[in-house]
């Protein structure tokens, strides 16, 4: 094995491990987005995402709602790393074959 | 582009330990120590090699600092993925780059354990012969930072020490040892030879071979000296 093949099996493992821990995190985090809805004069936050064709709705209380709003939004960036983890990927085992 | 990443991570990376006090209680080591020695002049002409996306730091006392610092749950929020693998339990970091940051411990004395818990709130991966690095660093200037790094000296000599045990890693850091080589101080390798334990004479003595081999006057100097030290005919 050269020392270009050896950096690429090192680098294939590497992206895998990371890939992981980001796929482990991402399923801790809550999918979907905040609705915002006004009921009788009152502002209510809910959490809504999908389920096959359903809207599933949770309600949110204000004093969670940075917190979960912070978990969807590392939830995206997970989600955009990943994608660019799987094209990497490809990448490398396309150089090595 | 990758490139680019790896190297705003890197200071990213620094830039947040130095932030939080914690620049202090790190050696860098790994191929990124080559690149300081690059960036910061230490050694006149030298070029580094880098091609790695690992960030290796030495954790110079487990029990600093004093209180302890959570530096997990901290990178953790401003967006590092936090990791621990499942068979040592060592504790990874991954930076927004895709950057591995590693941490280790000097393994001593009979050396159980081989995952220390530390006061950073890692767990670090205890490993022998790094006192090599430790016990001979010097702190290097780059972009106002002050960093911890090994001696180049100390640096080739553990690499080379170390070099039977690195497997698919093994001629990468032989090509690191010949890069680094021309630029090295034959009375500093010297002085280091001399603190080492017994117990690296054998693997010194592979080292000295391997750079006389390379033609380079240090392995004459230290064949010579190691012979002597081990009651071997010296010429």
């Amino acid at each position: 094995m050269s020392v270009l093949d050896n950096v690429l099996a090192e680098e294939y493992e590497r992206m895998q491990r990371i890939r992981q821990a980001m796929q482990k995190e991402l399923e801790e985090l809550p999918q979907g987005y905040i609705s915002k809805k006004k009921i009788k004069g009152n502002v209510y936050f809910y959490l809504q995402w999908r389920s096959g064709s359903k809207v599933l709705s949770k309600y949110v209380h204000p004093e969670n709602l940075v917190e979960i709003e912070q978990k969807i939004k590392r939830r995206k960036e997970l989600l955009k790393s990943i994608n660019e983890i799987d094209k990497s990927l490809v990448k490398i085992k396309k150089v090595v074959k | 582009m990758m490139e680019d990443i790896k190297y705003k991570d890197f200071w990213e990376l620094i830039k947040f330990l130095d932030h939080n006090g914690l620049l202090d209680h790190v050696i860098v080591v790994g191929s990124w120590a080559e690149y300081l020695y690059a960036q910061s002049g230490t050694l006149d002409g030298f070029i580094s090699n880098l091609r790695t996306l690992d960030i290796d730091l030495l954790i110079t006392n487990i029990n600093k600092p004093s209180p302890n610092v959570n530096i997990t749950k901290i990178m953790h929020e401003i967006g590092y993925t936090i990791d621990e693998d499942r068979i040592s339990g060592t504790t990874k970091i991954y930076t927004p780059g895709f950057m591995e940051i590693e941490f280790l411990v000097t393994q001593r004395g009979s050396g159980i354990k081989s995952v220390l818990s530390t006061n950073l709130g890692v767990n670090a991966q205890a490993i022998r012969n790094l006192n090599i690095l430790k016990d001979n660093c010097i702190l290097v200037q780059v972009f106002d930072f002050n960093i911890s790094v090994p001696l180049p000296e100390a640096y080739v000599i553990h690499k080379a020490i170390i070099n039977k045990e690195r497997l698919i890693k093994a001629e990468k850091d032989r090509d690191s040892i010949k890069n680094l080589l021309p630029y090295i101080n034959k009375d500093t390798v010297l002085r280091i030879f001399e603190g080492l334990t017994k117990k690296t004479e054998e693997s010194n003595y592979e080292f000295a071979n391997r750079i006389s081999r390379n033609k380079h006057p240090l392995g004459n100097h230290l064949i010579i000296r190691l012979k002597a030290q081990l009651g071997l005919e010296s010429h």
